[in-house]
């Protein structure tokens, strides 16, 4: 019977968290707080109110009167779409194995994501534009 | 066997590699319809599978919201004719599934970063029992929810009220 060698105990160097390792993390603390966010959003926008009561104006008086709405929904933006953006990354690397698909795929989502947010954060940042609507909005009374 | 191997030539070649390369998604899609029912992994892979089906579904819809919401700055006109069509039941068929994907996305993902906080919790048997309990709070959210959307899609959408 062979005795089995000692090995001496060594020093393992602690992982220093790389891109994967944060976004991991991102993961993680973007989903526990896009529970309230979008769970609070469904509940204003499809129970509280609906698309039948919603229009431009609902839009406007939500983000003008009201700012911190603006806030919430620059939160919803961001991070429910870079947590769909990453999610997306990694359903295609499970089934795209090709190499040149893979990367293809991957510009394809990252450069149409970034033109999506940036479409988005013009908006959220421009607000309504009561002057282009026909009838303008009523004053809130 | 030495000097058995076919070599194709030149162009046949390349054109078996361009053939490949464009296969090459529908390869990844059989890949998921052919492994995913022999796999057996029970409940514990339904649950990842709606999860993931769930996550697709959310991020397809968040961009049209997106693009969509975005016109209340681009074309406000425009903005008006888009939420006409969303009250159309085709739509409002479409929003009760949206609202069971966030729903069900948001609550399995709970349960897997808690138990990423508490490893043992990772053991099959308990995993089952807390997949189930995810169930249960999602039919406790939805079913309410359900009925509160369907109602306003039958009288407005349908009826016209």
């Amino acid at each position: 019977m062979a005795a089995i060698p000692k090995i001496a105990p060594r020093a393992v160097p602690a992982i220093r968290p790389r891109l994967e390792v944060w976004l991991w993390v991102f993961m993680r603390v973007s989903g526990v707080l896009l529970i309230p966010l979008a769970f609070g959003h469904l509940a204003i926008m499809h129970i509280i109110n609906n698309v039948h009561t919603i229009d431009a104006c609902f839009v406007y008086y939500r983000w003008n009167v009201m700012f911190w709405w603006r806030v919430y929904d620059a939160l919803l933006l961001f991070l429910a779409y870079i947590h769909g953006l990453n999610g997306l990354r990694h359903v295609i690397d499970d089934y795209v194995h090709h190499r040149g698909w893979n990367q293809a795929l991957k510009w394809i989502a990252f450069v149409g994501g970034t033109f999506v947010i940036l479409i988005g954060t013009i908006a959220l940042i421009g607000g309504v534009r009561v002057t282009a609507l026909p009838e303008g909005c009523p004053p809130i009374g | 066997m030495a000097g058995s191997e076919v070599t194709l030539p030149e162009g046949a070649r390349k054109r078996w590699r361009a053939l490949e390369w464009a296969w090459t998604p529908g390869a990844g899609l059989r890949l998921v319809f052919q492994e995913i029912p022999q796999y057996r992994g029970r409940v514990h892979q339904w649950a990842w599978v709606a999860n993931r089906v769930a996550g697709l579904g959310t991020l397809l819809f968040l961009t049209v919201h997106i693009l969509d919401t975005s016109l209340v700055y681009f074309a406000p006109t425009w903005y008006e004719h888009a939420m006409a069509l969303y009250r159309h039941p085709v739509f409002g068929l479409g929003e009760l599934i949206l609202v069971a994907c966030v729903l069900w996305h948001g609550l399995n993902g709970l349960r897997i970063t808690i138990s990423d906080f508490r490893p043992r919790l990772w053991a099959a048997e308990i995993q089952a029992r807390l997949i189930l309990w995810t169930v249960v709070a999602f039919l406790a959210l939805y079913i309410p929810t359900f009925f509160i959307m369907g109602n306003v899609i039958l009288q407005k959408g349908i009826l016209g009220r």
